[in-house]
C-alpha cells in the first residue's frame, strides 16, 4: 500500500519535473530513462534469469540502426518504424539467443560478448547502410514530441512502459520460470519446463526492450553513431543492472539514474569525476552487494522501527 | 502393459562401464528398490530414465512408447518426476512456491489444499512460508520429495531418500512414503544404500551390479542370495 503511494508520488513528480527542471536536467533525465529501458530487458534476462549478457547494448544498436534505415530510406512513419525496429531487435535477439544459449556461465558471457563486438563492426563498417564511423543523422523526432519538455515526457512514459512490462512479467507464470531456472536450471527442467525455449524467449524480450530504447535514444540525439553501441556500453548496462539491484524491479531505474545522472554532475570537478564516479561504485559493491534497491529496502524498513 | 522397460542400456563414461546391458520390466503399481555397490550404474540408470543422460545404447519404454532421447522436460510431462541424489530445491522459493511449482511447471493449476496436506504430513507445515533455504538438509529432502508426488507421477524416481536424513524423520518419510503409495498407487522407484529402510519399504529389490541387473526379488530372496552376498563382499 505504502509502496504503491509512494512509487505513484514519484511518477507524478517525475511527469512534473518539466515545470521546474533546467534544461540541463531534463536533458540527463532523458538521458536516464533512455538508459533505463535496455536496462529493464537486461535485467529480465540477468537480475531474474541468471543469464549475464556482454552484448546486450548491441541489440539497442539494431533497434537504433533499423529505424534509422526505416525512417530516412524508406520514409517510413516513425511509430511504424519503432514497432519494427522493436521486433527487428527482438527478432535478432531469438536467433543469436538461441546460439549463446547453447553455452552456459563464463561461457555464454564470452559468446554474448563476441556477437555485440560482431554486431558492432557491423555497424560500423557497413557504410552504405548505417553510415559507418560518422554515424547516421538526421533521424526525427516524432511529431510533436521535438521540444525537450515534450520529449521528456515521451520517454518518462516509454520508461514506465518497459517498468510496467517487468512488472508483468515478474507476477507471470513466465516469470516464476524465469527464476526458477536461475535459481536451479536441471531442477526446473526435471518438474517439466523447457529451459532452452523460455530462455530464448526471454533473450528475445529482453533484446526487444534494448532496441526500443535505441531507437528513442537516437531519436533524441538525432544521430545514430556505433560509439552509442560499443562494447563498453554493455558493460555499463551490466553495471546498471547490479548497482541498481539485478532481480528487483526499481533497480534499473535507480541504475540508470547513478550511471548517467552523477557523471554528468560530477562534470564540475573535471579530471577528478571518473575517480569519485570509481570510489563509489567499489563502496556499493562493498557495502551493498545486492544493489541500491535493496540498499533502499533496507532503510526503509530500519526507519520504520 | 508394461509401465517401464528397460532395454540393454549401455553407458560407458571413457573405459568405464557404467551401464552394460542394463534390461528389466517394471509392469505395474508397486515400490522396488534399487540397490548394490557403488558404482553399480544406479544413479546413471535413473538419470537416463529421466532423460538427463544419453545412453550410448539400449531403449527406455514408457507405458510402451519409446522415449530414449527425450528431454527431462518432456519425460515430467509423460509422467515421470524425480529427487535427486544431492537433494535439490529451489533455495529463494518458500516450501509452498516450491511445491506451487510442481504444479505450475506441468501447466497445471496449484493445488493450495493439496500442497498444504502434504507438507502437514511431513511436519513441516511451520514452515510453509519459509524459504526452503531455511530448512535444514533432512527438511529439504522431505520437501523435494513432497514435490515430486505433486507431479502426480505415473513413474516416480527416488535416488537415496533417506541419505541424510535423521532417524526422526526417516520414519515420518517411511510412514509418508507408504501412504502416497496406498493413496495413488503407481510405479515407485527407489535407490537406497539404507537396507533397513528399503526393505521395509519395497515389495521387490532390484540388484544392480556391474552396470546390469544381478537379482530380482522380494526382500527375504535378495538378502539369501549368495550372488548378492558375493557382489557385495567381494
Amino acid at each position: 500500500m505504502t509502496r504503491g503511494l509512494i512509487t505513484a508520488a514519484v511518477i507524478a513528480a517525475l511527469y512534473l519535473a518539466p515545470m521546474v527542471a533546467s534544461p540541463y536536467l531534463l536533458h540527463v533525465l532523458v538521458l536516464s530513462c533512455l538508459y533505463a529501458i535496455p536496462a529493464v530487458g537486461l535485467n529480465l534476462m540477468l537480475g531474474y534469469t541468471g543469464l549475464v549478457s556482454l552484448g546486450h547494448i548491441a541489440f539497442a544498436g539494431i533497434g537504433a540502426y533499423t529505424a534509422a534505415y526505416l525512417m530516412v530510406d524508406v520514409k517510413v512513419g516513425y511509430w511504424a518504424a519503432l514497432a519494427i525496429a522493436t521486433l527487428a531487435a527482438g527478432g535478432a535477439g531469438a536467433v543469436i539467443g538461441s546460439i549463446c544459449l547453447r553455452f552456459r556461465s563464463h561461457f555464454f558471457m564470452i559468446v554474448t560478448l563476441a556477437f555485440g563486438l560482431m554486431l558492432f563492426s557491423v555497424m560500423n563498417n557497413w557504410d552504405d547502410v548505417t553510415r559507418g564511423a560518422a554515424g547516421f543523422p538526421g533521424i526525427p523526432r516524432p511529431a510533436g514530441f521535438a521540444p525537450l519538455e515534450s520529449f521528456y515526457r515521451l520517454a518518462l512514459s516509454a520508461a514506465l512502459l518497459a517498468f510496467a512490462v517487468q512488472w508483468g512479467v515478474v507476477r507471470s507464470r513466465f516469470g516464476l520460470i524465469l527464476v526458477a531456472l536461475r535459481q536451479d536450471e536441471r531442477l526446473a527442467e526435471a518438474k517439466g519446463v523447457n529451459a532452452a525455449l523460455y530462455k530464448t524467449a526471454v533473450f528475445a524480450l529482453g533484446s526487444a526492450l534494448a532496441g526500443a530504447g535505441g531507437v528513442l535514444l537516437v531519436s533524441f540525439l538525432r544521430v545514430a553513431a556505433p560509439g552509442s553501441f560499443t562494447l563498453a556500453e554493455s558493460i555499463n548496462a551490466v553495471l546498471i543492472v547490479i548497482v541498481g539491484g539485478a532481480g528487483s524491479l526499481a533497480g534499473p531505474a535507480l541504475g540508470a539514474l547513478l550511471f548517467v545522472g552523477l557523471p554528468e554532475y560530477l562534470r564540475v570537478a573535471a579530471e577528478w569525476r571518473l575517480v569519485i564516479f570509481g570510489l563509489l561504485l567499489v563502496l556499493i559493491t562493498l557495502f551493498a552487494p545486492e544493489g541500491l534497491a535493496a540498499l533502499l529496502g533496507r532503510l526503509a524498513k530500519r526507519r520504520r522501527r | 502393459m508394461t509401465t517401464l522397460a528397460v532395454r540393454g542400456l549401455e553407458k560407458r563414461y571413457g573405459g568405464i562401464a557404467a551401464l552394460d546391458g542394463c534390461s528389466f520390466d517394471i509392469d505395474g503399481p508397486g515400490i522396488y528398490g534399487f540397490i548394490g555397490p557403488n558404482g553399480a550404474g544406479k544413479t546413471t540408470l535413473f538419470d537416463v530414465i529421466a532423460g538427463a543422460t544419453s545412453p550410448d545404447s539400449g531403449e527406455v519404454a514408457v507405458d510402451g512408447r519409446r522415449v530414449r532421447g527425450f528431454a527431462p522436460h518432456r519425460l515430467a510431462r509423460l509422467g515421470i518426476a524425480r529427487s535427486f541424489q544431492e537433494c535439490r530445491v529451489f533455495p529463494e522459493y518458500t516450501c509452498l512456491e516450491n511445491l506451487h511449482f510442481s504444479r505450475l511447471a506441468l501447466g497445471a493449476r496449484p493445488d493450495m489444499q493439496e500442497a498444504e496436506r502434504l507438507l502437514q504430513l511431513v511436519g513441516l507445515e511451520a514452515y510453509a512460508s519459509e524459504p526452503a533455504s531455511s530448512l535444514s538438509f533432512g527438511q529439504r529432502r522431505l520437501l523435494e520429495i513432497v514435490g515430486t508426488f505433486l507431479q502426480r507421477p505415473r513413474v516416480l524416481l527416488l535416488d537415496e531418500p533417506s541419505a541424510g536424513v535423521n532417524p526422526a524423520l526417516l520414519e515420518v518419510l517411511t510412514a509418508f512414503i507408504l501412504k502416497m503409495y496406498e493413496e495413488r498407487p503407481s510405479v515407485f522407484l527407489l535407490i537406497e544404500h539404507n537396507m533397513e529402510f528399503i526393505m521395509g519399504l519395497a515389495a521387490e529389490i532390484i540388484v544392480l551390479h556391474q552396470g546390469a541387473v544381478l537379482e530380482r526379488g522380494n526382500p527375504q530372496a535378495i538378502q539369501a542370495s549368495p550372488r548378492v552376498i558375493e557382489a557385495y563382499l567381494g
